[in-house]
């Protein structure tokens, strides 16, 4: 607080009122007869002063506070809905072979909204990308993954809605992991064993076998 | 890289009103008295403009405002005492409770705190970033007081609405928000709410739910003026010694006149004598309340004039 504003000193301003007719008396060396007035103070005035205000700080914060990564900034566009949630890591589904555990190597990266692959690693967590879904592994003491995506079907009541993002991949089972590799069935097929691994003789046949459609297989090459 | 600071003291363009206008009296120094009577600022305060010579882009801008300057009318049906006022002008502020507090949705490790926006006085502050860089203080949850020397900042301020959702390994169920304009609630993110790096698990405070909050503009910083309405300046002590004056030798009165011959104070003036040697004991000048308006100066002049 300034005190610049120091020892203002306004004179008050009295106004003769109240007139009155009678007779006043001092003791007995005087008397009045006649009219007098009182004077008061002036209530139908105002003083003026100038006086400056000033803003010594815009106390704006930082928007450090909201870990911004690549392009979030639909964090704050309200015309698209984000479609949030937690579920599995699927993490494991980007993970290369051959490598060893160095954090930075295992992964496929390049991950963005239209490419597979982890975009960001940090100590904390790692982002990545699937199917245009982005999923957060929070991997210290949370061992939580959250998932985003925007919707294109929103409506008001989507809270209590099934909701698909893929709807073609509807019925087909949650993955296995079975020795590292992934399998994906469909509902109602057989038990398919894992004893097809023995028609294999090397690990460039995982990638043609059935097609290529049976393992999903992220070639590092 | 060099990090520093640039920028002057800026005049403030805040609105009237934005600002709480208080005024305590006391008659003298001698006197405590601590408390203090708010008055309308928008009554007080008007902004002040540029001159009316001053054209900016052919009258497109037309408000033409005079940053910081604001004229302060003290109503004299207020301030009519002699003594001291103490007058202070401070941000407005808002009291209000907080209801939750809690993490976005998208952002988990966001905390916020939320408020209702139809506790908040008007509409603008209710949209979205309309509380930004607004101060929050806190009031203890227990014995009602001021949490002292704690301050915190609004960084965003955004209308949401709570979700249910799973956590952990989805049975735990947990109230989050989403951004969401139709909402009620107002999600404040506010600084400092990170925790250090030094002490991953120490989050720093940021208010319980059901706490009171006190929610103030930043807009300017607040001043104190103190006004000492006096019965005499050095000018009307000037106008007694050397001003016109009538002394009224037959009625015994002193009339003092100001420059514009109006009177600004009346006294008796008589000798005391002893009652039986008729010796002058003493001469006295007492202080009239009733004016005698007889005395007025231009009358006394026409009657030499007659």
């Amino acid at each position: 607080m300034d005190y610049y504003q120091r020892d203002i000193k306004i004179k008050l301003k009295t106004i003769d009122v109240n007139s009155l007719s009678g007779r006043t008396e001092y003791g007995d060396h005087v008397d009045l007869i006649g009219t007098s007035t009182t004077l008061i103070p002036d209530d139908s005035i105002s003083y003026n002063i100038k006086i400056y205000l000033k803003s010594d700080f815009i106390d704006l914060g930082i928007m450090e506070s909201v870990d911004v990564e690549d392009n979030d900034s639909e964090t704050f566009d309200v015309d698209e809905y984000i479609i949030t949630g937690t579920c599995d890591s699927r993490l494991y589904e980007l993970e290369k072979y051959g490598f060893n555990n160095n954090i930075n190597e295992k992964y496929k990266m390049g991950g963005t909204i239209n490419i597979d692959g982890v975009s960001l690693i940090e100590t904390d967590k790692i982002t990545y990308y699937i199917n245009g879904i982005k999923y957060v592994d929070h991997i210290l003491d949370e061992k939580i993954t959250y998932y985003s995506f925007l919707s294109t079907q929103y409506d008001d009541n989507f809270i209590n809605n099934y909701y698909v993002k893929l709807p073609h991949m509807e019925n087909y089972n949650e993955f296995r992991i079975e020795n590292n590799v992934n399998i994906e069935r469909q509902n109602i097929s057989a038990f398919d064993g894992n004893n097809r691994l023995e028609f294999l003789n090397n690990l460039v046949q995982l990638t043609t076998y059935g097609g290529g459609k049976v393992f999903n297989i992220e070639n590092n090459k | 890289m060099a990090i520093g600071n640039y920028g002057i003291v800026r005049g403030s363009d805040v609105r009237t009103e934005d600002i709480s206008v208080y005024y305590s009296y006391a008659p003298s120094r001698e006197e405590e008295n601590n408390e203090f009577i708010e008055l309308s600022a928008d009554e007080l305060l008007s902004e002040c403009k540029l001159p009316s010579t001053v054209e900016v882009l052919n009258g497109e801008y037309s408000e033409k405002l005079l940053e910081g300057m604001y004229n302060l009318k003290l109503s004299a049906n207020i301030f009519n005492q002699v003594g001291i006022y103490t007058i202070l002008i401070k941000p407005k502020v808002i009291p209000l409770k907080i209801i939750d507090c809690g993490v976005l949705s998208a952002f988990p490790n966001v905390k916020g705190i939320v408020i209702k926006s139809s506790d908040l006085p008007n509409e603008n502050l209710a949209s979205n970033n309309g509380l930004q860089g607004y101060r929050i203080e806190y009031v203890d949850i227990q014995n009602g007081n001021k949490i002292r020397n704690t301050v915190r900042y609004v960084v965003t301020s955004n209308k949401v609405a709570p979700i249910n959702e799973n956590v952990g390994d989805g049975s735990q169920k947990s109230t989050r928000y989403r951004f969401e304009d139709s909402g009620d609630s107002i999600f404040l993110q506010i600084t400092p709410s990170s925790v250090s790096g030094i002490k991953a698990n120490s989050f720093p405070f940021i208010g319980v739910p059901n706490q009171i909050i006190l929610l103030s503009n930043t807009f300017f910083s607040p001043i104190m003026v103190e006004v000492n309405m006096v019965e005499n300046t050095i000018d009307s002590v000037a106008e007694s010694i050397t001003g016109e004056q009538i002394r009224d030798v037959r009625n015994g009165i002193i009339t003092l006149f100001n420059k514009d011959r109006e009177i600004t104070n009346q006294y008796n003036s008589f000798i005391i004598k002893d009652d039986v040697t008729d010796v002058p004991l003493y001469e006295v000048k007492e202080k009239r309340t009733n004016i005698d308006n007889s005395q007025n100066f231009d009358n006394v002049l026409d009657e030499i004039n007659e």
